[in-house]
């Protein structure tokens, strides 16, 4: 009984979701930061989306201050939500690859994104990252606030020179 | 773990020593895991490799490349890649690793100083022609060098790193295992002890049960002995008394003998000797009762008048002889009659006042009875004889002790008269003591809590009248399985003019009483077929007149024997052993007085004081004449014994001036008979006291008893007439 009711709201709210799916992503305007692709709903062409600087910075974001086992001092990371990029592509993978400029690519599980408040760092104290310095993006986890981090595993998936997400 | 031994102990201790160093070890293994070239060794040189690689790479993309913008860019993207590598090196945990690896920290500095170089280059190119290019593929090679030589630089450091902490760890590894394996040991000791501790604490357990169990037996064991010994005693105690009842009986019945002196000095020491010994025996019976708590005590209301003065009469007649004053002294202040034992306080008011005549040789023995300033009754007895030291005074009052050993070969005694009198007085509630100083006298003194008597329930101690004894010719039965005891008591009655059958058992009394009617059974209580009391029960369940019959229990039972059971049992009286005469007459006088035929034959009256302020006429004889003989019997009786009496003296006086002492006491005897049977109380006495001294011998100076003898009998006679007259 109860279902029958709910079903109306049900089919009411899957609409909606298919809906907001199918809207595409805005053209990137500035030069492409960032290409994800694989399983996801919405793109901007090609079947991929495509982001630049600006798009990146308008997803949600928050900013980790933290030490890393690749830098001497701690300093404050900045960058969109790993959950907040998903969201805005559509993503319906449990694994994202993660590519680097340099060829590295590792498998993130996508659990991690809402499990830790992974970020794609995109500033160090306000700078934005130069490659030489790990940026443009780098897989950010929060190492001082979830000590239990430190280790090879999520070393490895902390992936920078970022430039590409394969979702799948 | 607080008993247990040394062994025990070190073992835990061990083990817990060991098991801290094995986690100490474990920790330092833990530790060393965790040095920085176990977590960025593997990374530091993957770093270094990709270093080189990307030099190598960019080398040879420059090497084909054309000269368009495009080729730039991706040059410089390549550039910044590798330009990554150098930061990753410069930063974080990896650079601390380099930085403590000298050569390599130098080739690091060596490739910094080609990239800034190469990055200065690029930065200014606009675009890539084959000079630049050349130029920037030279430079490229220059660190393809010290990037080759970090690479083994590294490796060789990790290589010896890891041999050496591999030893370590080894060293570190083969320690734990041996810290595991001592712990392991210690352990198992531990265990080891603990088992054996156990086995031993159950060894032990059973050891201590079958003790406590073989404990149980002895003390049951000690139980049935004591229970034996206090058997013994009252086996031995009856056996003693027995044979001693016999002597003391016969050595009374000897000393009424006229006897030679020299015989009479050996009858007297004898019957005196017997009834030491048997005041000795019922003092130690009487103590042994009081250490195992059967004292029974009485309260009862008594005159404290008769108790003092009873008590001083019958010291006064022994202190008289020794020449010693006993006074004696009442508090006003006291009430006549106070609640307690009067036994119990005799007792020991009659053993103080024995010690203090016994140890005056001059001077006065006195006896008070005050009120003490806390309202106890306090009795004192003070004498003038030789005191004692207070060290003798400590002594005092313990069993078998005396004030000093001399004293018991010296006056005899068992010495547990005042430990017995100590006893007695706590048991009342009081406290016994003594003040004496030697040379100076003593005083000895008992305090009891006094209670006052309301009214004087008690009946006045009947002094019984000795000189009115009679003669019976009631029939009586005497139950007696001992032969001494048998004779003793056939003896006695007879010689009191009684008939009296006799029989040796249980069975044999209840026959003799099918066959005959008697008036008064004396039950001894122990006898081997059946005891008294259950001869007794059988002779009152046959009802009639035996259900009446006076029935005396004798016993050896000594002075707290059981007068209850025997009352319980239907008897009427108790007799305790040794049977004397004053005692037996006793008994007749109160089982058979008041009977309707009441004879009064010849009596003895041993004791009869020679000048007395008795009456002329015992009344109660009279009154029993009265009752049994009409007034013309009684003439004729009267008559006869003026006739007799008159013959009897008119031979005394021959047979005195002859000094025939058998013959005067022969007719004196007779004379006493007569004059005791018809109640003429001072002639029998003047008669008896002649009697003795014939006996003795001692005739001398009696002329003047003659004489009031003659006189006394006149007054009888005129006494008689009277009651024939009133009659």
């Amino acid at each position: 009984m109860r279902l029958r009711r709910l079903l109306p709201l049900i089919l009411a709210l899957s609409w909606s979701l298919v809906a907001s799916a199918a809207e595409s992503l805005p053209e990137p305007e500035g030069c492409v930061m960032l290409t994800v692709s694989g399983d996801i709903s919405r793109t901007n062409g090609d079947g991929e989306a495509r982001f630049d600087r600006a798009m990146l910075e308008a997803l949600p974001s928050r900013t980790i201050e933290t030490h890393t086992p690749w830098h001497e001092d701690s300093a404050r990371y900045a960058g969109p939500l790993g959950e907040a990029l998903l969201e805005a592509v559509g993503g319906r993978g449990d694994e994202a690859r993660v590519m680097a400029l340099n060829g590295f690519e590792a498998e993130v599980p996508v659990s991690d994104f809402s499990r830790y408040g992974v970020i794609l760092a995109m500033t160090r104290d306000g700078e934005p990252m130069p490659i030489r310095r790990l940026g443009p993006l780098f897989v950010l986890y929060p190492f001082d606030e979830r000590p239990e981090l430190r280790n090879e595993e999520i070393r490895f998936r902390s992936v920078w020179q970022v430039a590409r997400i394969e979702i799948h | 773990m607080r008993h247990s031994p040394l062994r025990l102990k070190l073992g835990v201790v061990a083990a817990l020593l060991l098991f801290v160093a094995a986690i100490l070890m474990v920790g330092l293994v833990a530790w060393r895991q965790d040095s920085l070239v176990w977590r960025v060794g593997g990374d530091t040189v993957w770093h270094a490799y990709k270093l080189d690689r990307d030099a190598v790479e960019l080398r040879s993309y420059l090497a084909l490349s054309d000269a368009d913008p495009e080729a730039l860019d991706e040059a410089r993207l390549r550039f910044e890649l590798l330009y990554s590598r150098l930061m990753l090196l410069r930063g974080g945990k990896i650079a601390a690793l380099i930085e403590r690896i000298p050569a390599s920290d130098r080739l690091v500095d060596e490739i910094e100083q080609q990239l800034q170089a190469l990055d200065t280059r690029l930065q200014a190119l606009d675009a890539l022609g084959p000079v630049a290019r050349q130029d920037l593929i030279e430079h490229l090679g220059r660190i393809s060098q010290p990037a080759e030589r970090l690479i083994i630089t590294l490796n060789s450091h990790l290589a010896s790193v890891s041999t050496h902490e591999r030893d370590r760890l080894q060293w570190l590894y083969g320690l734990l295992l041996a810290l595991i394996l001592g712990m392991s040991v210690a352990a198992m000791l531990v265990v080891a002890f603990l088992i054996r501790e156990a086995r031993d604490n159950a060894a032990a357990r059973s050891a201590l049960e079958s003790l406590s169990r073989e404990l149980e037996a002895t003390a049951r064991r000690a139980e049935s002995a004591s229970q034996a010994k206090s058997e013994f005693l009252a086996t031995v105690s009856h056996e003693i008394r027995t044979p001693l009842n016999g002597v003391i009986g016969m050595s009374d019945l000897l000393v009424e003998q006229p006897l030679p002196e020299r015989a009479r000095h050996y009858a007297d020491t004898i019957h005196e000797s017997a009834g030491r010994l048997m005041e000795l025996i019922n003092d130690i019976l009487d103590f042994s009762k009081i250490e195992a708590g059967r004292l029974e005590l009485e309260h009862r209301a008594l005159a404290l008048s008769e108790l003092v003065e009873g008590a001083v009469s019958l010291f006064r007649p022994h202190a008289e002889a020794r020449g010693l004053r006993l006074e004696c002294g009442l508090d006003t202040t006291l009430p006549a009659h106070v609640i307690s034992d009067a036994g119990r306080l005799r007792q020991v008011l009659l053993n103080l006042l024995s010690n203090a005549v016994k140890f005056t040789d001059s001077g006065a023995v006195r006896v008070e009875a005050t009120r003490d300033d806390e309202g106890r009754l306090c009795f004192a007895v003070s004498d003038t004889g030789c005191g004692i030291t207070a060290e003798q005074q400590a002594r005092l009052f313990e069993p078998f002790r005396q004030g000093d050993p001399g004293t018991a070969r010296r006056f005899g005694g068992s010495g547990l008269g005042l430990a017995i009198s100590k006893r007695l007085v706590e048991a009342l509630g009081g406290e016994i003591g003594i003040d004496s100083r030697p040379g100076e006298g003593s005083r000895c003194w008992f305090r009891v809590p006094l209670i006052e008597a309301a009214a004087p329930s008690v009946e006045p101690a009947a002094a019984w009248p000795m000189d009115t004894a009679s003669l019976c010719e009631a029939r009586l039965l005497v139950v007696e399985d001992n032969p001494v005891n048998q004779q003793v008591a056939m003896a006695m009655l007879t010689k009191l003019g009684c008939r009296a059958s006799l029989a040796s058992s249980g069975a044999e009394a209840l026959a003799s009483i099918d066959r005959e009617r008697f008036d008064l059974v004396f039950m001894d209580v122990q006898m081997p077929d059946m005891d008294g009391l259950e001869v007794t029960r059988r002779i009152r369940s046959r009802g009639g007149w035996l259900a009446d019959m006076p029935i005396v229990a004798m016993t050896a039972g000594g002075p707290l024997g059981d007068q209850a059971r025997c009352l319980a049992a239907g008897m009427n009286g108790y007799l305790a052993k040794p049977l004397l005469q004053a005692s037996l007459l006793k008994v007749l006088h109160r089982h058979l007085a008041g009977r309707d035929a009441w004879p009064w034959p010849a009596m003895p009256a041993p004791d009869a004081a020679p000048a007395t302020a008795d009456p002329i006429l015992d009344e109660e004889v009279m009154a029993a004449l009265r009752d049994s003989l009409d007034a013309e019997a009684l003439a004729t009786l009267v008559a006869r014994y003026r006739q007799d009496a008159a013959d009897r003296l008119a031979a005394l006086d021959v047979a005195f001036e002859a000094g025939e002492a058998e013959r005067v006491q022969h007719l004196a005897h007779q004379l006493k008979g007569e004059s005791a049977t018809l109640g003429a109380v001072r002639v029998a006495a003047l008669a008896a006291r002649l009697e003795h001294a014939a006996r003795d011998a001692a005739l001398d100076g009696e002329d003047a008893t003659l004489a009031a003898l003659r006189q006394r009998l006149d007054e009888a006679l005129v006494a008689l007439d009277g009651e024939v007259a009133a009659t």
